[in-house]
């Protein structure tokens, strides 16, 4: 059985890396095939995460636990968007009211709210474990928003410039170098997969 | 383990320091276990037991109230458990556990032997008899005498009458089993009866009475042991015996008995010298070879029976050896046993033997045989028993405590003081010395009573056979099971480890102050604290009258020039796979880009790769927008439309619209006219650049409307051919839409905003750090 599990996954795996080089008509086809079944498998495990997350609030609510209205507003809006959204579509006049007054609004407060909580955690790290990474966070915290304050306000060319040079010799560099890790990381783990080495199919 | 301690009660193990079980919260630690120093001097046995010689160590004595266990399994109509009452083995050695093994077990190995004896004599079966000397060790004794040496009684087989002779010696040796509990290692002295024509007198156990309180015991004037019983006519008078007030005191008593030696019994097999000659040197080194199990290595002596004309043996009680208060028991036991019919042929078999009449003993002295299956306490007496035992130790009368016995008091004082120095109260408590003994009822009876009160039974709870350890019937349980399955790979068990490593971190207290007082004054903060500030000041004063709009990135103007160069009813793929947090910043940037789209009349179609991007930003006026939605596959997807795209928009559904007419030739990213990626994530910039740009190199292309935060990772890409711009943040924004001529009012009105809040943010970082630096320096002046 776990002979066959293997093979399955790596004969998947493989078929499809290999549609992906020579995108032959009958292989395309298959290639297609086996990528709608992901989608549905995706599309059914949002679903039950949307279920389990359903049933557990809706247990804390039954049971009136500390923090029950925070429960019931989010089963309330859940019905509510699932509904509108089943009803009109993506498109439709409802459901982009919800997404403009009420998805977009609370995504952005907790975006700058989740700014707020990283420059204290900078701060908090450099008060705890002051080592070079955290020094090197607070200094770029510190130099790039007096450069972007410089840039935005000043509008002088030569400001501007400047903070375009630290950008290309600083920043990019830096962020070039994740990127190719990332992508070397990528083609290693895919490769492992391929080999069988890692089996997140199955129970180790 | 070796260190675990284990429950009696539910049997698991606990740390070795517990003195409750943490499964079933039964006492692990006896009353009285482990008395102190002063519980040892007031009480235990210490009063009739000579003090113990430096460098030896007293074996721990174990619960006082263990004789009462003893009383309660006879109750049940059970043997009593005389190993459980048995305080410790001998000198020397561990005592025993006993409530390691089961009640029945232990039972059985008390009670057991006498009844199968008493069925076996029943059934005239010689052999039981003959094996009786063999069991002649008190199987009472059994966990005490670990490693004791049974005495080997060989019954000489003289034409063949193979009686046991050792038999009679069983009433010499009845030691009163509640004296078990005190004594520990004393037992009376043993008597051997020689086998001798007319010698069979059961002399010892006609001094029975006279040993059933051991004269030693009496007042400390210790009484020479009963030797054994002559073997001869007149000629074997055990001359030890006469001299044994003087060297009675047990030498195995006194000192280590670790390397005494038991005299070797030699008998005569002559008739005229049948008496053992070990027997009259008894006295001299008289150690009970039951004692084996104390003296460790001590030899039990080869008590080699003379056997002479068979004559004696049958003079000889058969079941003498047993103790005479079992011969009620045996004889019910004996009744209920089935016996073949072969050995009931035989006339000489008695079901009932007759226990040994110990002749010259009063009536009032002689012990009382044991009546098990009662006990002989009432219920006032065994409450008071009961609270000496749970209280503070029971402190013998002060008439009672001994001083050390010497050979000159024990001379003095041995003829008379036997019996009056027997505790009252120990001799009432002895089996069947007065009245009926309380059955077990009584005994829950006084411990109902206790229930009531708080301190009574917890003496007693835990206490195997005695108490359960909480006072319910049903014992609680703790639910060990968990109330889910939960099935982790060791990897998942590794991340949740570490999980719950990184919170338990966060939760460890740390010594915030060191890391303060090190900034405190340190030009670290001082540099910390001008850089905030020069950044505050720049802001506050560049802001004033500036209202100038950044400089955008100039990849925005390539963007605008691929939107102008498309044709009427171009083919656009938009993917909006920004996340609702940005919508925002987007906005402006993808309002100016759609309107240029619309202007220029193209055929859009607009999809998501990401869920949450749906219907984020509507299609333009003016131009032919055809929303599909959510496309899933991520990176295959990328691929996927490079070749297939109808089948991975439409899925094998009709495709393309009727409205989009420019789209029935696109069988690929390389037919659109462009393709304009929004996005607010870096990833997605790349795997966008990275799949579908080498496929859009040539008149078709890329373009990016992105958050600025994206800037500084989607510069090394608009080098790559397949780019053809980037509208990045806010500024490039406000340039395309001027460049479009579109109304920049509220997009400077946002900008203008933007600048207010950074203004605001560096005065309040100034005042703030100013205040609460100040504030700090105030509070440590009125401090000192």
């Amino acid at each position: 059985m776990r002979l066959l599990r293997i093979s399955l996954a790596l004969g998947v795996g493989l078929l499809a890396l290999l549609m992906y080089f020579f995108p032959l008509g009958p292989l395309a086809a298959l290639q297609w095939v086996f990528y709608d079944w992901a989608a549905v498998l995706v599309a059914a495990a949002w679903v039950l995460g949307l279920h389990y997350m359903a049933q557990h609030h809706w247990r804390g609510l039954i049971r009136r636990r500390g923090d029950w209205p925070a429960r019931a507003v989010l089963i309330l809006t859940l019905v509510l968007t699932f509904v509108v959204t089943l009803l009109q579509g993506p498109g439709g006049t409802w459901t982009r009211w919800l997404l403009e007054y009420g998805l977009i609004p609370a995504a952005v407060s907790l975006f700058a709210v989740a700014g707020v909580v990283l420059t204290y955690r900078g701060l908090w790290l450099l008060q705890h474990r002051r080592d070079p990474l955290a020094w090197s966070f607070a200094v770029g915290v510190v130099l790039f928003l007096a450069a972007d304050a410089v840039r935005f306000f000043t509008g002088r060319p030569q400001v501007a410039q400047a903070v375009s040079t630290l950008e290309r010799w600083l920043v990019v560099p830096a962020l070039r170098g994740l990127l190719l890790g990332l992508a070397l990381g990528l083609i290693t783990t895919a490769w492992r997969l391929l080999w069988a080495a890692d089996r997140p199919y199955e129970d180790e | 383990m070796a260190d675990e301690r284990r429950c009696p009660m539910c049997g698991r193990p606990n740390p070795p320091d517990a003195e409750v079980c943490q499964h079933c919260g039964a006492r692990l630690t006896f009353v009285g276990a482990e008395p102190t120093a002063g519980d040892e001097a007031a009480f235990s046995t210490s009063w009739f037991e000579e003090p113990e010689p430096e460098g030896r160590e007293r074996p721990p004595s174990t619960d006082d109230t263990a004789w009462l266990r003893g009383f309660f399994a006879t109750s049940e109509g059970e043997a009593a458990d005389e190993e459980d009452w048995e305080p410790t083995g001998a000198e020397g050695e561990e005592a025993p556990a006993p409530e390691s093994a089961p009640l029945d077990a232990r039972l059985h190995a008390w009670v057991g032997p006498e009844a199968e004896a008493a069925a076996d004599e029943g059934a005239a079966q010689p052999e039981a008899a003959a094996e009786g000397p063999a069991e002649w060790v008190p199987p009472w004794l059994g966990t005490g005498t670990g490693d004791l040496e049974a005495p080997q009684a060989e019954p000489a087989t003289d034409e063949g009458e193979g009686q046991p002779e050792a038999a009679a010696g069983g009433p010499a040796e009845w030691v009163p089993p509640w004296l078990g509990t005190g004594t520990g290692d004393l037992e009376a002295p043993q008597a051997e009866p020689a086998a001798d024509e007319g010698a069979a007198q059961p002399e010892a156990a006609a001094e029975g009475p006279a040993e059933w309180v051991p004269p030693w015991l009496g007042s400390g004037d210790l009484e020479a042991p009963q030797a054994e019983a002559a073997a001869d006519e007149g000629a074997a008078q055990p001359e030890a015996a006469a001299e044994s007030p003087a060297e009675w005191v047990p030498p195995w008593l006194g000192t280590g008995t670790g390397d005494l030696e038991a005299p070797q019994a030699e008998p005569a097999a002559d008739e005229g010298e049948g008496h053992p000659e070990a027997a009259a040197e008894g006295p001299a080194e008289w150690v009970p070879p039951w004692l084996g199990a104390g003296t460790g290595d001590l030899e039990a002596p080869q008590a080699e029976a003379a056997a002479d004309e068979g004559e004696a043996a049958r003079e000889q009680p058969e079941t003498g050896w047993l103790p005479p208060w079992l011969d009620q028991e045996t004889a019910n036991l004996a009744e209920n046993i089935e016996v073949p019919a072969e050995f009931e042929a035989q006339p000489e078999a008695s079901a009932t033997p007759p226990a040994p009449e110990p002749q010259a003993a009063p009536e009032e002295e002689r012990p009382a045989p044991r009546q098990t299956g009662e006990l002989a306490l009432s219920v006032e007496e065994l409450e008071a028993l009961l609270g000496e035992s749970e209280g503070e130790p029971a402190a013998p009368p002060e008439d009672l405590l001994l001083e050390e016995p010497s050979p000159a008091t024990e001379e003095e004082a041995a003829p008379d003081l036997e019996q009056a120095q027997v505790p009252e109260w120990l001799r009432q408590a002895a089996p069947g010395a007065a009245g009926p003994p309380p059955s077990a009822s009584v005994v829950d009876e006084i411990l109902s009573r206790g229930e009531g009160d708080e301190e009574a039974p917890e003496a007693l709870v835990g206490i195997p056979d005695v108490l359960p350890a909480v006072p319910e019937v049903a014992r609680p349980q703790v639910r060990s099971r968990a109330p889910l399955t939960l099935r982790l790979t060791r990897r998942q068990e590794q991340r949740a480890q570490w999980l719950q490593e990184l919170l338990q971190d966060e939760k460890r207290p740390r010594d915030l102050g060191a890391a303060w007082r090190t900034l405190r004054f340190g030009w670290l903060r001082a540099l910390v604290a001008l850089a905030l500030m020069v950044v505050a000041a720049l802001v506050v004063y560049t802001s004033w009258g500036a209202r100038t709009t950044p400089a955008p990135h100039p990849a925005w103007q390539a963007a605008f020039q691929a939107i102008e160069a498309l044709p009427p009813q171009a083919p656009v793929l938009v993917v909006a796979d920004a996340s609702w947090a940005t919508v925002p910043e987007l906005r402006p940037a993808v309002e100016a880009v759609f309107t240029h789209l619309g202007r220029k009349g193209v055929q859009g179609v607009e999809i998501s790769t990401v869920p949450w991007g749906v219907g984020l930003f509507p299609g333009p006026e003016g131009a032919t927008w055809h929303p599909v939605g959510f496309v899933p596959g991520g990176v295959t997807l990328m691929a996927q439309l490079q070749r297939a795209l109808p089948y991975a928009l439409a899925g094998g559904r009709p495709w393309p619209p009727e409205a989009l007419t420019a789209w029935r030739g696109v069988q690929g990213l390389p037919q659109t006219a462009l393709v304009v990626v929004i996005t607010d994530n870096p990833e997605t910039a790349r795997l966008w650049v990275e799949q579908a740009g080498p496929a859009l190199s040539g008149s078709s292309g890329l373009v990016f409307v992105s958050s600025s935060q994206v800037e500084p990772w989607l510069l090394p890409y608009l080098a790559t051919p397949g780019v053809r711009g980037a509208v990045l943040g806010v500024e490039g924004a406000l340039a395309y839409r001027q460049a479009l001529g579109l109304p920049t009012e509220s997009t400077q009105r946002l900008w203008q905003r933007y600048q207010a809040l950074w203004v605001l943010g560096g005065v309040l970082m100034l005042v703030a750090t100013a205040g609460a630096y100040g504030l700090q320096r105030v509070a440590r002046r009125r401090q000192k």
